[in-house]
Formats: structure tokens, C-alpha cells, sequence
């Protein structure tokens, strides 16, 4: 039954990510200029450009080029870097790992910071922790995530000189940025944690549950944050999209050796082909984010559960 | 509380891969400010990465920051009669770390490679031929008598590979497996994480006493620097100026700087509006004070230019630079050339050179007040290498932020490319600058060998140059590293460059 | 409106924003320097009274800087927000009336690009066009057409099903009037507090791409190009980092006040419990 669906959700999702490919593939066409000379770089041979030509069969109508664009994605063919002269996708999948390495340990803070400020928050309204607890979030929304990482580092670096400030090495270098990345997601996990259980406790079964006698723990744990995780895990999936980008900026703060910091050189350098993988898989992981949260729905809803 | 569990767990084993854990006694971790882009020399680009580079694959000779040329690969040389012609002896029993042996074919077929690509057209634009006299000695002919060649020939980027390797490898993929003589072995290459080269223990001057040397790119200086100073790395490059009086107060940490043959100019095309005129040239000179650029950006270390420079090499004189800070005399000079509301563009690539983002901020802010806009545009230094290569007719060039060097403690090879035999693509005269009276001196400052006439001839080519500003000449660009007190046998080049470090261990 | 006086969040952040538009239209008489004015023999300074928030590497005083780059964040937050109007409440009117297949189609739209991160958007339209505070405000305004289209959208939806518009259909009535009367009410509240909310994130994802080098270009004193540069000087001179961007902060922090006060008050459904 469940997987039934959860196949059916992804044969939906296709469409979506073949949109993402003809978007990606027209940023290149959409830059004044040849293609092919875009593609091969500023220090392409014309020898190069021709065969670049003939490869992704620049010169004929657009639906044949994004036939060969398609073809070569399909292959894991992403073109190659027109810095380094080696193929895109090598690298890109390093560096990829350090960004989901980044964003999941992120996400990871952000759920457990985020959604005990909330539950706090909830279950204590209008105290003091409340109070603070909503404070704490307004402020995590608010504040850059660059700045957020230069007081970190400038607290725990320089003047406590407790955590390296960037690059790699250990688990310790992961720390900051993590932390940095993951109060920014933080802030909106606790407001939509915070509003949702508000909500679930003033119902029904909540009062049922209480009046039964049972541990007041257990009546937020199991029943509560059950039924409040709809909008929550919505939220946790919106945010996934969001850190991601945001992963650009704490990659550079940090560096962080991952895909956003290569983004970055990629423009700086105008390395074509590169940025239009990276774009790529930017947009593919968030529409499978939005995916995963879609089927997570289906888990999570006890109405939906019950068909 | 059984999700909670999960999540901790789930937390524990993202962070654990984050990595491996930092270095020994026996390993140099160094801190540079960019990733090698690729790791063969002849193709690299970016400055920095000489340092690296060059403890795989060796340069022929090696440049001392005092001036002189050490023998390396090349152990003799001579110059012929007639100046156009070299004999270069090979160092004998020399070999690759792959076993074939470093010879004068090796050699040639290093240096062809290196001039197929476009800093070796260049930089070898001078060389006609090389040509194997026998096993080792190696024949290199010029087309006009060129003095100073061997120190050419000095420029790190010139580096000897393993010519089996390359023919196995394939001309492309060197850097996936390149293999020199130098006292360290290439391990990987892990792109925007770090290079890690082992000792090459069969090394032709002596074992290595280091076991291992990374490299790992820190873009932001801040980090860098942090890195230094917390352990994770023990030697770095381009210390920011502020910074360097704060670490060397520090007991367990060094600051060097070692005299730098680099000069900062910004290039002006004097073919070009608006910059034919001479006035408005001179103009710059005025607007600029360059005096507080080198003692508030760079906290005096960098060194004040009064011609062009560097100074202490022979022939160097201060006597001809009559500009003085005036913004008012900048702004009447405008208008005396029409030109009050001027703007112009300078083409630069950011992170190439030390500060060169706030120099030129500064620069803006100095034109701004008498009325001139400078738009700054910013190119990767592929790029900005190419346009800047075009000839007379083509060039789009206005104004451009170039770092320039000297190699032979000579001022002759500073100025000469203001021949006007020099314009790009044929030299390196960026300004396309012309003057019969600078093309005679020329001529006869190389070939005369009546000394006092010789420096006459320089001291009257730097008047002219001042006078005329075909560039404006703002500082010698400081080189400054820092290093953990233990780490010893460090050396270096004027150019930046790390010599080779087999001599460098850490003292207990 | 009273009402809203009376929610302290809101009080807060009004004030706050108040504040920071005054001194965005009045910094050429507030500011104590000129921002652009260079003093390379005092660059670096700590904050002093002749400075306040010290000042940066090329001795320009960062108080007036920050006060100019007020007026730019004001500009980027009108302008996206501009944009994102005539964008998206077109587009949402278009889908809400027409019903239908074109409904579902755009919906669906919609929905996919809803939460796609703006930086990344800001980054394409960069690529494409090259960087500067231009394309970036175009480009964060783009990024948020598909939430005002849901909005409009949805208030066009619970025009058409209120009482009296399907009495006033049955009874004959031109139903474009009809709606036209209504909707525009219906619209203004989640469209304002949206709006609140979203001048508060352009001003951010500006401030963003300023930091990355591709929005507002030196020597634009924007305030996140104006952090980029401070970065390398974190250790020697912080208040170039942390006055900026403490600014940045309170600004988000009074629109978002301003924005779920507005919300708490004209938009009932979602108020917090």
C-alpha cells in the first residue's frame, strides 16, 4: 500500500526534475555569446570549441542540444571544468558530500535546538522560557548567516581559540559551521514547532489523554508532537532547501571545501560548465527534498495513513 | 525519547566523517591563500603555488633573494661570443623518482613543453632553439644577444618532468601522476582540500629530512592566520600586513619577509584615450598619495617606489620622482588636458596580489577627489593575461593592476620591456609605450661595457620613464610569511617561492 | 489600527522600522562623515566619539556608511517588494478567476517553486547577467512571485465562496463587479503582511549576495558588501564586522516584528493560540 504510493510520488516527481534540466540547460543559452565558446572557456583551443561543438551539437536546433545535454546527464557525463580541464562531475561529487555532510549535521542542530525552543515554549507558554525561548528564534531568524559565522568564529576562535575556523582536518572543524548553519534553520523550526503544538495541545484527545491520567510526558511526547509534525516536518523539509543555499554562505565563511564554496569559485573563475552542474544538482536535491517531504506525509499523516 | 537516541547516534556519525586529524613532526602543513588549479607546472597558474609545485618538479637554476643564480638542474653556463648562444651543463646522476635519468633531453623536451603553452611563449619569447649537444649539455641560442638569460631561465615555472611518464600518462593528464626530481613525491591532489607529497628519498641533494609536506588552501587570510596560530598549520604565505607585528610578539611563531623582487604598477595604454596624454598620465601621479598606501594598508612593509623600481638593484635611483601628494596640481592638470570629469576603467585580478582589493578601493577614493572615476573590473588571471596580450590594435585595455619583477638585481630587466620592440604580444611593454630617446639608451646600456656610460644611460631611462609615466609605479610589493619557531631550513626566492625543502625539519 | 498599536511586538517593530527609514532619508544632515571620505593614516580605529562605530581599512568612518547603506536597504526591500507584487498578484488574480485547468497548471507551478532558495535564483539571474545591485533586486524579486500569486490567489477563492457574492451571482449580478469589490479587501492583509515579512528577506538575501561579491559592487556601501570586506580584518579590527551586521539584524528583527503583529491582527485565522 505505502510503497505504492511512495512510487507513485516519485513517478510524479520526474516531470518536476526534467523542468529543473531544461532550466539549467538554458542558463548557458541565456548568456550573450556562443555556447561554445562559453563552454570551452577562455583558454580553449579552436580546435577545442569545435570538438565542444560537435559534442553537444551546438549548432543545431535547441531540442537536439537538450537531447545531448539530457543524454550526456543520463551518462553522468556533467562536461568539463574549464579551469581544470578534467570532468565536472569527479570533483563535484566529493565536494557534494562535504556539503550533505554539512547540511545534514545542520539540520541535525536545527531540529533538536529548534524543536525543544518550541516544545519549550509551547508547553510553558507565556513564562519566561517562553519568552526567551521566542526571543532566541526571532533572533536566529533574523541574523545573517555570514555574520552569525564571523561571531562565531571571533568568539570561539580568536578569543576563546576553543575551534578551528575553518577548512578541514576533523570533527572539530565541522563544529562551527554546523552550529552557524544550524541555529539559522533553528529559528524557524522553533516557531513552527511552537505554533503547531500550541495548537495540539488545546484539542480533544489531549484533554482525553490528561484526564486518563497519564504522565504529562507522555501526553507530549506520544500523543502531541505526533499530530503536530505535519506543518513541522514541512518546515524541516522547507528548511533542508534552504540550508542548502544557505550552505553557500557558511562554505565561504568557513571554507568549506564543499559545493557551495566551489559555486562561488566556479563564478569567480567563470567556469561555465561547472556552474551549471552545480545549479544542477542544487535544484535536483531540493526537488528531492521537497519529494522525500512529500512521502513523509504520507508516513506521517495518521489520515493519510489509515487509507 | 527513542527518537532522541537516534538523532544523537545519527549526529555522532555525521561528524565522524569529517575527516582525518592533523599532522607530526616529520609533516609540514602549509597554509596558502589558493588552491593549485592543476598540478603540472608548464599549465598552473596562480603565483602562489610555485612553492608547491617545485618541491616535485625542479626549476634549473635556483634565484637567491639576494640576486644571485645558484647552479641546480644546471650546473655551469656559458654564454658565447657573439651573446646568442648558451652552453648548459646538465648536473650529472640525476634521475626521476620513476628512475629515468635527468639528462639533457630530458630537459628539452621539459622546456618545449613548457613553451607550447602561453606563459612559456612569453616568458621564452627571446629563445630561438634548444638543441642536445650530448648527454649533458644542452644548447639554448636567442634570437639577439640576451644577458640576463640564465636568470630567465631561473623563473620557477620552467621545471624538468619525467618525459617516460608524460608519454605514458598522456600530455593531459600529467598532473593526475606527475613525476619529477624534486625532493618530494606527489601523493594526491584532493581539489580545494589539499595537496600531500611524500620525501623522495633517493633525492640527488640529500634525503629529505621532512616525511611529508601538505598544502591545504585558506582563501580568507583570517583563517590563515588562525590556523597558524592554532596548530593546524605550521607555515603560511601572505600574512596580512596589520597582522604580522601581532604574530611575531607570539613566542611560539616567526615572521619572515624576505626581500621580494616584486613591483606593483598600474599599467596605463598610452595609445589609448584617455591616457595618450601625457598630462593626464602624470595626473595619476598627482591624485595618489602612495606614501599613505604603503604606511596604513601596509603598515610600512611595503617599500616606496621612486622609479620603477625594485629598489636596490643596480642602477636604482630616486632622484627623478618629482610627484608629490597634490591633489590640486592632479586636478589642473585635468583640465588642462580637457579632461575634468574623466573616467576610465582598470582591469585587475582579485586575490593575485597582496591588498590589492583596498590599494585600488584607496585609488578610487584619491581619483573621486579630483574628479575622476576609476571603474574597477575584475578578471580571473587567465583572462586578464589574454587581453593583455593583445596587440596595438586590438587592445580594450585602459588601466591595468600588474605585479612586475625584477629577477636579476638589475634594473635593465625592470624597465627594458619599455622598448618600443617590446609592445604586446611581442614583449612585455603593456603600455604600448614608445620613445626614440628610451629605444637609443636602450640599445646602448645592454651592449656597452663601459660602466659609467651604462649607468648613465639607466639613470637618464628612469628619468624619462618618471617623467613620462607610462605606468604609475606605486610599491614593491612585501612577501611575508609566518612560521612555527621550531620549523628551520626554510629559504626562499624574490619571486615568492619556496626553494626546496629537503634541508626544512622541525627542531625539538 | 489601534489595535495593532496596542500588540507590543508590533509597537516594537514599528518603531524600529520608523526609525531605520528616518535615518535612511536623512543621512546625507544624520551622517557625522562623509561615508566615502578616505583617511588612510586613521583606518582601523576602534570606535571613539569621533567615531562611533570606528572605522574601516581605508579610515572611512562606519557609522555614516552604515547609515547610507541604510538607504539602499530601503531601496532593495521597495523595489523586490515592487516587483514581487506586480508579479505575482497578476498572475494569482489570473489563476483565482479563470478556475479551472490554468488553475491547476499554475498551482502546480506554484508549489514547486514556492520554497526554491532565493540565494540560488539570485545566483542563476547572476550568471546570466552578470553581478550588481541591479540584477539582484530583480532577481529576489523574481524569487518570491510564486508566494504573492498563492496569496492573491487564495483571497480570490474566499471571495468567491462568501455568501452574499453567490447570493448577489444568483440574483444576476455582474460578477466581475461583484468580486472586484470584494477581493481587493480580501487581498490587502496577508498581502501586506507578506510583504512586511518579505521586505525583511530581500534585505537580507542582499546583504548575502553582497557578501559573496555579487551584489552591490565597492565602493557601494551596502551593508553585506560592507561585512565582505571586514572579513579579513576580523582579528585586528571587529567592529568593522560586527556594527554592520548587528545592524542588518535589528532591521530583520523590527520587520518581522512588525510583520507577525500585522499578521496577529489582520489575519485571525492564523493567529497563535
Amino acid at each position: 500500500m505505502i510503497w505504492r504510493r511512495i512510487l507513485a510520488r516519485l513517478i510524479a516527481g520526474v516531470p518536476a526534475l526534467l523542468v529543473v534540466t531544461v532550466l539549467v540547460f538554458a542558463i548557458v543559452r541565456l548568456i550573450p555569446g556562443d555556447p561554445a565558446r562559453i563552454l570551452a572557456g577562455d583558454f580553449a583551443t579552436d580546435q577545442m570549441v569545435r570538438e565542444l561543438r560537435e559534442r553537444w551539437q551546438l549548432d543545431r536546433p535547441l531540442p537536439v542540444q537538450y537531447a545531448a545535454y539530457l543524454g550526456g546527464l543520463l551518462h553522468g557525463d556533467l562536461g568539463r571544468s574549464t579551469a581544470t580541464s578534467l570532468p565536472v562531475a569527479a570533483d563535484l561529487g566529493e565536494r557534494f558530500l562535504r556539503t550533505l555532510q554539512l547540511a545534514t549535521a545542520a539540520i541535525v542542530i536545527g531540529v533538536l535546538v529548534g524543536g525543544l525552543a518550541g516544545i519549550l515554549g509551547a508547553t510553558r507558554r507565556a513564562s519566561m522560557v517562553d519568552y526567551l525561548a521566542t526571543v532566541v528564534s526571532l533572533v536566529g531568524v533574523s541574523t545573517p548567516i555570514f555574520w552569525s559565522g564571523l561571531i562565531l568564529i571571533l568568539l570561539f576562535s580568536v578569543r576563546l581559540e576553543w575551534l578551528p575556523a575553518g577548512g578541514t582536518g576533523g570533527l572539530a572543524h565541522l563544529v562551527l559551521p554546523a552550529v552557524s548553519l544550524g541555529l539559522f534553520g533553528a529559528g524557524v523550526i522553533a516557531r513552527q514547532t511552537r505554533s503547531s503544538m500550541l495548537e495540539v495541545l488545546g484539542e480533544e484527545f489531549v484533554r482525553t489523554a490528561r484526564s486518563k491520567g497519564l504522565a504529562e510526558r507522555i501526553v507530549i511526547y506520544k500523543h502531541a508532537l505526533r499530530n503536530a509534525l505535519i506543518p513541522i516536518v514541512t518546515v524541516v523539509g522547507d528548511q533542508f532547501g534552504r540550508l542548502l543555499g544557505g550552505a553557500i554562505l557558511t562554505e565561504t565563511v568557513f571554507s568549506w571545501p564543499g559545493m557551495g564554496r566551489y559555486l562561488i569559485e566556479a563564478i569567480a573563475m567563470r567556469d561555465y560548465p561547472v556552474i551549471q552542474a552545480i545549479i544542477l544538482v542544487f535544484a535536483a536535491c531540493f526537488f528531492v527534498i521537497n519529494l522525500i517531504v512529500d512521502i513523509s506525509y504520507g508516513l506521517v499523516d495518521p489520515r493519510v495513513r489509515a487509507e | 525519547m527513542r527518537h532522541l537516541k537516534t538523532a544523537l547516534w545519527l549526529t555522532l556519525a555525521v561528524f565522524a566523517f569529517a575527516g582525518p586529524a592533523a599532522a607530526g613532526k616529520d609533516t609540514l602543513v602549509i597554509g596558502m591563500p589558493t588552491d593549485v588549479p592543476i598540478f603540472d607546472t608548464h599549465k598552473a597558474t596562480g603565483l602562489h603555488n610555485g612553492s608547491i609545485l617545485n618541491q616535485v618538479s625542479e626549476p634549473l637554476v635556483l634565484l637567491t633573494t639576494k640576486g644571485e643564480v645558484v647552479p641546480w638542474l644546471v650546473e655551469s653556463w656559458e654564454q658565447s661570443k657573439d651573446g646568442k648562444s648558451w652552453t648548459l651543463k646538465i648536473r650529472k646522476g640525476m634521475k626521476f623518482t620513476d628512475g629515468t635519468p635527468v639528462n639533457a633531453e630530458a630537459v628539452r623536451f621539459s622546456m618545449e613543453r613548457f613553451r607550447k603553452h602561453s606563459i612559456g611563449k612569453a616568458t621564452l619569447a627571446i629563445v630561438d632553439s634548444i638543441a642536445t649537444v650530448d648527454e649533458s649539455t644542452l644548447r639554448v641560442t636567442t634570437k639577439a644577444p640576451y644577458a640576463p638569460l640564465i636568470n630567465t631561465l631561473g623563473y620557477h615555472w620552467i621545471v624538468v618532468y619525467s618525459e617516460a611518464q608524460i608519454k605514458k600518462v598522456g600530455d593531459d593528464n600529467v598532473h593526475t601522476a606527475p613525476i619529477g626530481s624534486g625532493p618530494f613525491k606527489f601523493v594526491h591532489h584532493k581539489r580545494g582540500q589539499e595537496v600531500r607529497l611524500e620525501a623522495n628519498e633517493q633525492y640527488w641533494a640529500g634525503k629529505p629530512k621532512l616525511k611529508t609536506v601538505i598544502s591545504r588552501p585558506y582563501p580568507d587570510a583570517g583563517a590563515r592566520m588562525l590556523a597558524l596560530e592554532s596548530g593546524d598549520v605550521d607555515l603560511i604565505f601572505q600574512v596580512l600586513p596589520q597582522e604580522a607585528a601581532r604574530l611575531a610578539k607570539n613566542p611560539n611563531l616567526v615572521v619572515y619577509t624576505p626581500p621580494s623582487a616584486r613591483v606593483i604598477w598600474l599599467y596605463l595604454n598610452t595609445q589609448r584615450e584617455p591616457f595618450k596624454d601625457k598630462r593626464v598620465r602624470q595626473a595619476l601621479y598627482y591624485a595618489i598619495d602612495r606614501e599613505a598606501i604603503v604606511k596604513n594598508l601596509f603598515a610600512g612593509t611595503a617599500k616606496r617606489l621612486h622609479s620603477p623600481g625594485p629598489a636596490g638593484s643596480y642602477g636604482y635611483t630616486e632622484a627623478y620622482d618629482r610627484y608629490a601628494y597634490d591633489p590640486e596640481k592632479a586636478k589642473r592638470l585635468l583640465r588642462e588636458a580637457g579632461q575634468p570629469n574623466l573616467t576610465f576603467a582598470m582591469h585587475h585580478t582579485p586575490g593575485r596580489y597582496l591588498l590589492s582589493g583596498q590599494v585600488l578601493e584607496a585609488i578610487q577614493g584619491y581619483l573621486r577627489q579630483v574628479g575622476v572615476t576609476m571603474r574597477v573590473v575584475d578578471l580571473e588571471w587567465g583572462t586578464l593575461s589574454q587581453m593583455a596580450a593583445q596587440p596595438v590594435d586590438k587592445s580594450q585595455i585602459q588601466a591595468a593592476f600588474f605585479g612586475w619583477r625584477s629577477v636579476n638585481g638589475d634594473i635593465d630587466s625592470a624597465i627594458q620591456d619599455f622598448g618600443s620592440q617590446f609592445w604586446r604580444p611581442a614583449g612585455n611593454n603593456i603600455s604600448f609605450y614608445k620613445s626614440e630617446e628610451f629605444d637609443r639608451l636602450l640599445v646602448l646600456e645592454q651592449s656597452t661595457l663601459d660602466t659609467k656610460k651604462r649607468l648613465e644611460a639607466l639613470h637618464r631611462m628612469q628619468e624619462i620613464l618618471m617623467d613620462d609615466a607610462p605606468a604609475v609605479f606605486l610599491y614593491g610589493e612585501p612577501q611575508i610569511w609566518a612560521a612555527r619557531k621550531s620549523l628551520k631550513g626554510l629559504d626562499w626566492n624574490p619571486l615568492e617561492s619556496l626553494h626546496p625543502l629537503h634541508r626544512a625539519y622541525f627542531e625539538e | 489600527m489601534s489595535r495593532l498599536f496596542r500588540h507590543r511586538g508590533a509597537a516594537c517593530g514599528a518603531a524600529i522600522v520608523v526609525l531605520l527609514a528616518a535615518v535612511a532619508l536623512f543621512a546625507p544632515w544624520l551622517a557625522p562623515h562623509d561615508p566615502d571620505a578616505m583617511r588612510l593614516g586613521e583606518n582601523l580605529r576602534p570606535p571613539s566619539w569621533a567615531h562611533p562605530f570606528g572605522t574601516d581599512s581605508l579610515g572611512r568612518d562606519v557609522l555614516s556608511q552604515v547609515m547610507f547603506g541604510a538607504r539602499i536597504s530601503l531601496v532593495v526591500g521597495g523595489v523586490s517588494v515592487g516587483l514581487a507584487l506586480l508579479g505575482g498578484v497578476p498572475i494569482g488574480l489570473a489563476a483565482g478567476f479563470a478556475g479551472g485547468w490554468l488553475d491547476r497548471i499554475t498551482m502546480r507551478l506554484v508549489d514547486i517553486l514556492v520554497s526554491f532558495p532565493t540565494i540560488l535564483l539570485a545566483i542563476i539571474v547572476i550568471t546570466i547577467f552578470g553581478p550588481g545591485l541591479r540584477n539582484a533586486m530583480l532577481a529576489i524579486g523574481i524569487a518570491q512571485v510564486p508566494l504573492y500569486a498563492r496569496l492573491t490567489r487564495g483571497a480570490v477563492l474566499r471571495v468567491k465562496a462568501l455568501d452574499y457574492v453567490l447570493a448577489a451571482r444568483a440574483s444576476g449580478a455582474r460578477e466581475s463587479r461583484i468580486l472586484w469589490r470584494h477581493v481587493v479587501p480580501n487581498c490587502l492583509p496577508p498581502l501586506l503582511v507578506q510583504s512586511t515579512l518579505f521586505f525583511a528577506t530581500s534585505i537580507l538575501s542582499a546583504a548575502y549576495l553582497g557578501f559573496l561579491g555579487l551584489g552591490a559592487q565597492p565602493p557601494t556601501a551596502e551593508w553585506g558588501t560592507m561585512l565582505s570586506k571586514a572579513r579579513d580584518f576580523l582579528r585586528v579590527a571587529p567592529h568593522v564586522s560586527i556594527f554592520p551586521g548587528l545592524t542588518i539584524m535589528v532591521t530583520v528583527v523590527g520587520l518581522n516584528l512588525l510583520g507577525d503583529g500585522l499578521r496577529d491582527v489582520l489575519d485571525p485565522r492564523t493567529r497563535a493560540a
